[in-house]
């Protein structure tokens, strides 16, 4: 795990509900990200995904554990050494109307990050490169001086790009960033991705309970539940030979959008998922997993090599 | 016994802003017939979830129905006032809506909500009533129904509560369901769970009419779908002809995109520009400015529905002299 | 142009219905006044009520030939007259004079201490919701013991011990001011401390006052200026009863509530010297009040829309 660009190690975050009890909401997550690669998070709602994502690029701090970027600890830093890398890493939000400021127009929702960080001398230069923005991610610059609330859902989603390349940084966090559009509009803007990385060498941490956009964008694929890492692996293999049972069932709940496939057998799961304030003992997938045995409820199994993956079950050793 | 449960005719939904009048829904004619899945398919703000709310009389203003015929099981319900139209609803028609968290009352518990609806529509004691709740809640899968029936909404998980919700729609075995966008706010694994659900329902005689987005959801359940496109319908068809043969240049541009994302191509297929703007169509036909087989005629004239195969009825210029497609 | 992005049919915001053209505060105004006036004919009615008033008080040497300390004792207690259209009061001065004097104070008083307390109180309170923590428990725990006296009860203590004077009544009702403004601004800010902009401002590292001057604030106008309009007349109220007390202005100077409290000992024998700025404290209390609710109505589901 030496050659990551990012590396996370044991990162726990646990948030408070009252004085006893709290949400256990990312539980001992290991990964690294490497230059250049797109690694994709993929869980279901509540299973700390967001979470994590926020946690690598330190928009949250930890309750235990650490991150690295190019070997240097990310972790604990006060605001002031902070800042470096938060150039370094930027994130795209799921919700292209939420997450720009409604009183703000384009020109200094762009301009913000620029003025922040104080990177540029003058005002024209702050207009170039925010004009070098908005072409890069395909905004008529004749747009500069509008409101979020005239444009579409996927051209708030360019505006939302912009302002994250703004400081050119090396890695950004995509936290469902097309899973609010149309189905046209999403394939735009998952293109404008990959041109992206092309041309500026980005390394994306891509979070989506989408899995066929996540096959398509993806290098290599995490799959979360609960909180915790069930396996981690390149894209073709995790897809073609899902290992974990979680992975399998979340592989074959997928409905295709082919009308011929209907017999075929979806793969259901049964029960109700666990509470991430009072996580099952042992694995925590056991629950509602098919093959549980006495073991998985008393061992947490631990990730484990298997192929170019690696999988958290015990069932792998037999 | 009539055939079709649901015959909708030239619907025409509007709202009034200061702006002039919007057409939501545009001369739509739809029908489901006795037991059948039909799917309404498109992206937002093509008012398909308009034409749900039409049927179920919940246009709020200043939307309101301007033109069109609604039969229900041989019914006209356009003309019927407020009073018979909430004896329909619930009885002989139910929606489901897409958000599972806002649309029961978090203030009561499940099982009495369900249990209000039979109440509101029939005279029956209140452990018949309790009775048939029990049976609905788990026959739509609902586990250790005694103890649900005394839960609260949050204290379910949004299957869960979608489930509920079913159940609730179901209770008074309506003869048509409205699913709007039913899984769009649930996971994948508890998606597939509903959509086994209502494939289950549809077997047992009622009739569903499905709204998505999502193909996936639409080939997995609809027997017949509609694609609907800026407040009209662009195409109709089979559910496999459809996905076999999609000749609206709409259709075959959302397949494509749906598709491509499942190859190994780097780039992926994408419709150019955004959905229109309601309020301000073009003349001709409204794909025209986004389609890539787009002729002069498309500008200027609006394309009719035309006949091109077995139910396989299509809204565009190309059906005209050309081989489509 | 590439048609990939598909700029070239952009729904532009001047076809959306109910859109609100933004491109300039005067547009802003506008769309406001135009949605009152189809919505809330009586905030309109409200709003020219207000301007006829503050028209008066500025205007007051022109429109009336006395001066409002003119005494004449020949004219003492006249009823309303041509000649002194509300009449006079027990020193014979005209009483629509003093009026349009006294609303001078009037209106000072309402806006004046008005602004100041909710710029403390949109300070104070966006300070709390924003930084939380002990902070916020401390600030919020000092509003709620300043709002669990009775404003009125407090103003009279704070103006006992400062004596009277018109400072020092602008100064007691900021300090009976702040705190109910405060807790709105908190709230508001709160809410809007989770929405995902302020969020997005963070990860970019943008300082917590800039947040607070750049995103917090201007969300927060809309609920300002609705609260603006709803204290106005609080105040105007709070300085009626404590100069009716006899601890706001002091005579000669004139102020309705002065008005009122001398004319009470005539209300039997000459009702017009009391009926007169009842009045007008009534109607510009109920014009601001219904201005505050159009308002609240045209600004709140703007702000949700966007």
């Amino acid at each position: 795990m030496s050659d990551g660009l990012l590396e996370a190690y044991d990162l726990v975050k646990d948030f408070p509900l009252d004085r006893k009890r709290c949400v256990h909401a990312v539980g001992g997550v290991s990964l690294a990200v490497n230059a250049g690669e797109t690694l994709a998070i993929v869980g279901e709602s509540g299973c700390g995904k967001s979470t994590l994502g926020r946690l690598l690029i330190g928009a949250l701090p930890p309750t235990s554990g650490e991150v690295r970027f190019r070997g240097h600890t990310i972790t604990g830093l006060k605001e002031k050494d902070f800042s470096p890398y938060r150039r370094q890493l930027q994130l795209i939000f799921q919700d292209p109307y939420a997450s720009l400021d409604p009183r703000m127009k384009v020109r200094d929702l762009i301009a913000e990050p620029l003025v922040t960080h104080k990177v540029c001398a003058t005002k024209d230069e702050v207009t170039q490169r925010v004009l070098g923005l908005m072409e890069s991610v395909g905004i008529p610059l004749d747009y500069l001086n509008r409101y979020p609330h005239q444009f579409s859902g996927g051209q708030r989603q360019r505006i939302g790009i912009a302002r994250a390349l703004a400081l050119d940084p090396a890695l950004i966090v995509c936290d469902e960033p097309v899973s609010a559009l149309d189905v046209s509009v999403q394939n735009q803007i998952l293109n404008l991705l990959n041109e992206l990385q092309e041309t500026r060498g980005l390394t994306y941490v891509f979070i989506s309970h989408d899995l066929s956009v996540v096959r398509h964008i993806s290098d290599r694929v995490c799959v979360m539940f609960l909180g915790k890492v069930m396996e981690v692996g390149p894209t073709e293999e995790v897809f073609h030979k899902a290992r974990h049972p979680y992975t399998q069932f979340l592989l074959g709940s997928v409905l295709l959008p082919d009308p011929h496939q209907r017999g075929r057998q979806m793969r259901l799961l049964e029960g109700e998922p666990p509470s991430p304030v009072d996580p099952p003992s042992g694995c925590c997938f056991r629950t509602r997993c098919p093959y549980a045995t006495e073991l998985c409820a008393r061992q947490e199994p631990a990730l484990r090599k298997a192929g170019d993956a690696a999988v958290a079950c015990h069932r792998l050793t037999e | 016994m009539l055939n079709s449960t649901l015959e909708v005719s030239h619907l025409c939904t509007s709202f009034f802003t200061d702006r002039g009048e919007v057409k939501a829904v545009d001369d739509v004619s739809l029908r489901v017939d006795k037991g059948q899945v039909v799917g309404i398919v498109g992206e937002s703000g093509c008012g398909k979830s308009m034409v749900a709310r039409s049927v179920m009389g919940l246009v709020k203003k200043p939307g309101k129905i301007v033109g069109g015929s609604i039969v229900l099981n041989g019914q006209e319900l356009t003309s019927l006032d407020d009073k018979e139209l909430c004896e329909v609803r619930g009885r002989d028609v139910s929606m489901v809506f897409q958000e599972p968290m806002t649309s029961l009352n978090p203030t009561m518990r499940v099982g009495r909500q369900v249990q209000e609806v039979v109440a509101i529509h029939e005279q029956v004691s209140k452990e018949q009533a309790r009775q048939r709740t029990l049976e609905i809640l788990s026959a739509v899968g609902i586990p250790e129904v005694e103890a649900r029936y005394d839960a609260y909404p949050h204290e379910l998980s949004g299957g869960l509560r979608q489930r509920v919700m079913i159940a609730m729609a179901m209770i008074m075995r309506p003869s048509l369901l409205i699913a709007d966008e039913p899984t769009t706010a649930l996971d994948a694994t508890v998606e597939a769970q509903i959509i086994a659900l209502l494939k289950r329902l549809a077997h047992t005689g009622t009739s569903v009419l499905i709204i998505s987005h999502n193909l996936g959801v639409i080939a997995q359940l609809a027997d017949y779908v509609y694609v609907m496109y800026a407040g009209r319908i662009v195409e109709k068809a089979d559910v496999c002809e459809l996905f076999d043969n999609p000749l609206h240049p709409y259709t075959h541009g959302l397949l494509g995109a749906v598709s491509s994302l499942r190859s190994q191509s780097k780039v992926l297929q994408t419709i150019p520009g955004v959905v229109p703007n309601l309020a301000n169509l073009p003349a001709g036909c409204s794909f025209a400015p986004r389609c890539d087989r787009c002729m002069a005629a498309c500008d200027s004239v609006r394309p009719e529905l035309v006949t091109v195969g077995a139910g396989h009825e299509l809204c565009c210029h190309l059906t005209k002299g050309v081989d489509v497609l | 142009m590439d048609p990939s992005t598909g700029f070239d049919v952009l729904p532009m915001a001047e076809d959306e219905p109910g859109h609100v053209p933004a491109s300039a505060a005067f547009d802003r105004i506008a769309y406001v006044l135009r949605r009152l006036a189809r919505d809330h004919k009586t905030a309109i009615v409200s709003a020219v009520v207000i301007v006829l008033f503050v028209l008066g008080a500025v205007f007051a040497p022109v429109l009336t030939p006395y001066d409002y300390n003119d005494i004449n004792l020949s004219q003492r207690l006249s009823p309303p007259s041509l000649e002194h259209l509300f009449g006079t009061d027990e020193g014979g001065r005209d009483i629509l004079t003093r009026m349009l004097y006294g609303s001078r104070v009037s209106l000072i008083i309402g806006v004046v201490p008005t602004l100041l307390s909710i710029a403390a109180g949109t300070l104070i309170g966006m300070v709390a919701g924003y930084v939380g923590g002990k902070v916020d428990t401390v600030i919020m725990r000092v509003a709620d013991v300043v709002m669990s006296f009775p404003s009125m009860l407090l103003a009279m203590v704070v103006m006992y011990t400062l004596g009277d004077g018109t400072i020092n009544v602008f100064f007691t009702m900021v300090l009976v001011g702040w705190a109910g403004i405060a807790r709105v601004v908190r709230s508001e800010t709160l809410k809007l401390k989770e929405r995902e902009y302020v969020e997005a401002a963070r990860i970019m590292g943008v300082r917590p006052t800039r947040i607070m001057l750049r995103h917090l604030l201007p969300n927060c106008l809309p609920t300002i200026i609705v609260l603006f309009t709803l204290e106005v007349p609080s105040s105007i109220l709070t300085e009626s009863g404590l100069s009716f007390l006899g601890m706001g202005v002091q005579p000669p100077n004139a102020s309705w509530g002065l008005m009122v409290s001398a004319g009470r000992v005539f209300l039997y024998h000459a009702p017009w010297l009391c009926f007169a700025p009842c009045l007008a404290i009534m109607v510009i209390v109920l014009a601001f009040n219904y201005l505050g609710d159009g308002l609240r109505d045209v600004l709140d589901p703007h702000l949700q829309s966007q």
